[in-house]
């Protein structure tokens, strides 16, 4: 028998498992009068014992099989849920989702930083505000020598053209 | 292999055998993950700073031939979300070090640790100042007149910009991987971002732009599935020194969320996910419009089959865009990373695009 036709019956037995189980388990809740549960229970672990004697004697690599059953959940599930997210009303319950924590958290903000801020300051440190407008400024003095460089550059070049043009002195 | 049919002695060995490797299993976990969690440093090819912009630095590669092919050769990863190590990745294991050692002059630009304070940082400033004087730089060092310009993933967006505004900008040849042209189809992404309710006004106010946290949650998102399967993965090769040193490094990578700068990501979001501004001509950067058709150099275009991020329909629509005649689209097997930084990424990828420039260099 191939690997690939006895993982084939593998999942074929696993199905006819779900199939037979989970009609089993609908049987029980719809029948008048409930079964007997440690009869119930039996027949289902007899059924569950029975599947996997047939999948020990049917499929030849036991460790395999599981490995292959794992990976293949995996799978199924990324695209079930790739499914489900990759919808609209999916990516509208996100965008809600999203206005409604920032509008909780812009709230905490608003009443936890003027506290904040006042620790800080008695503590003589500097607000995360602070310390961000340093930044951006420090950025900005960055940014003003690249182009001051950038400018001092476009002149060499120009003024190397016109040195290069102009005819040698005798 | 442990067969059930097997007579009752073959079964035990089998057994046994099969247990013995999973108990190698559990002891390479406690050497790698336990007793010597670190993991493997990466970005290691020699080079150096040549420029700097705020926390933008542009690196050069140490020369490792004899000879360097004439045009120097810029890699613009992309901005924000993750760092460009992953192109550095392992030796071995890296694209920079291969494009390094077939003779390339390489340069790498790199955004840094996007922070708040970066948040007025779009696409004009990038577009006008960073990108041209980042060349500058390269044609002032190497002596060239022209250069192979790469763009990786939204650094493809940032190059599509530079060169849909700059029909003479001194690039001889241009190479687009996983990069997005139509974000109409942008994947999970478009469902997600590209609509009006999305609050990107009230996260850049909130943050200053997509802040590390909240960017490892979206792309987790994508894949919720994903790191299940990449340790069931690790698990399976337990005993392979080598791919365990990998997906450490992979791991360490793809854990390492940077943020956006809020204007960059507001331009992604409004002009890009939500009304495809780009592919319809119609985005304007300091009045001026970024027309795909002023991209005339010859194109290398690849994408990756199973990529989630920049479906391979979103980055084909390059090739229908540009008016480029000497053109190429490839897509090649594996997801959006894995297409240049995978297992099999120096055996596909990297030689097709090594040869694919050099035929078109004039040497």
């Amino acid at each position: 028998m191939s690997t690939q036709s006895s993982n084939d019956s593998f999942f074929e037995l696993w199905r006819d498992f779900l199939q037979q189980s989970n009609g089993f388990w609908a049987q029980a809740a719809t029948v008048p009068k409930p079964p007997d549960p440690s009869e119930a229970w039996k027949q289902f672990f007899g059924m569950w014992t029975d599947f996997w004697m047939k999948a020990m004697t049917q499929s030849p690599d036991t460790f395999q099989n599981a490995q292959k059953l794992w990976m293949e959940q995996l799978d199924t599930t990324s695209k079930g849920l790739e499914n489900v997210m990759g919808t609209e009303a999916y990516g509208s319950m996100v965008s809600k989702f999203f206005q409604e924590q920032l509008a909780w958290q812009d709230k905490t903000a608003k009443a936890a930083n003027p506290q904040i801020d006042g620790a800080l300051r008695a503590m003589n440190l500097p607000s995360r505000s602070q310390i961000d407008r340093l930044f951006e400024r420090v950025v900005g003095i960055e940014e003003r020598l690249d182009d001051l460089e950038s400018d001092s550059r476009q002149i060499r070049r120009s003024l190397k053209k016109v040195i290069d043009a102009a005819p040698p002195e005798d | 292999m442990v067969n059930a049919t097997m007579p009752a002695p073959e079964y035990a060995a089998a057994m046994q055998a099969e247990l013995w490797q999973n108990m190698e299993r559990w002891g390479a976990w406690m050497s790698e993950f336990v007793v010597n969690p670190a993991d493997p440093p990466m970005g290691l090819t020699p080079k150096d700073v040549v420029w700097r912009r705020g926390k933008i630095t542009l690196y050069r590669y140490h020369q490792q031939t004899d000879t360097l092919h004439p045009h120097p050769y810029l890699i613009v990863p992309w901005l924000g979300i993750s760092r460009p190590y992953i192109l550095d990745m392992l030796p071995g294991h890296s694209m920079v070090e291969y494009l390094v050692q077939q003779g390339h002059d390489l340069y790498l630009l790199d955004w840094g640790e996007i922070a708040e304070e970066d948040k007025d940082l779009g696409l004009e400033d990038i577009v006008y100042k960073v990108l041209p004087r980042a060349i500058d730089e390269m044609l002032e060092l190497s002596g060239a007149e022209q250069i192979n310009l790469n763009g990786f993933c939204l650094g493809g967006v940032i190059t599509n910009c530079y060169l849909g505004l700059n029909p003479d900008a001194p690039v001889k040849n241009y190479i687009s991987i996983v990069t997005p042209v139509d974000f109409d189809h942008g994947g999970l992404f478009k469902v997600w971002l590209g609509h009006d309710e999305f609050p990107v006004d009230l996260i850049v106010e909130r943050f200053g732009g997509i802040p590390p946290h909240l960017m490892g949650v979206g792309f987790k998102m994508l894949r919720p599935t994903g790191d299940a399967t990449a340790y069931s993965g690790l698990w399976m090769n337990m005993n392979k020194k080598d791919y365990i040193t990998i997906f450490k490094a992979m791991n360490h990578w793809a854990n390492d969320f940077v943020g956006m700068p809020g204007r960059f990501f507001t331009q992604l979001q409004k002009e890009c996910y939500h009304e495809n501004k780009i592919l319809k001509g119609a985005l304007r950067l300091k009045g001026r419009r970024v027309n795909l058709k002023n991209i005339h150099q010859p194109m290398f275009v690849a994408a990756a089959s199973k990529d989630h991020i920049v479906p391979p329909r979103a980055a084909e629509a390059a090739m229908d865009a540009v008016s480029s005649t000497d053109k190429a689209y490839v897509e090649l097997p594996g997801g959006h990373i894995s297409v240049f930084s995978g297992r099999q990424a120096n055996k596909v990828l990297w030689p097709r695009l090594h040869e694919w420039v050099i035929e078109r260099s004039g040497e």
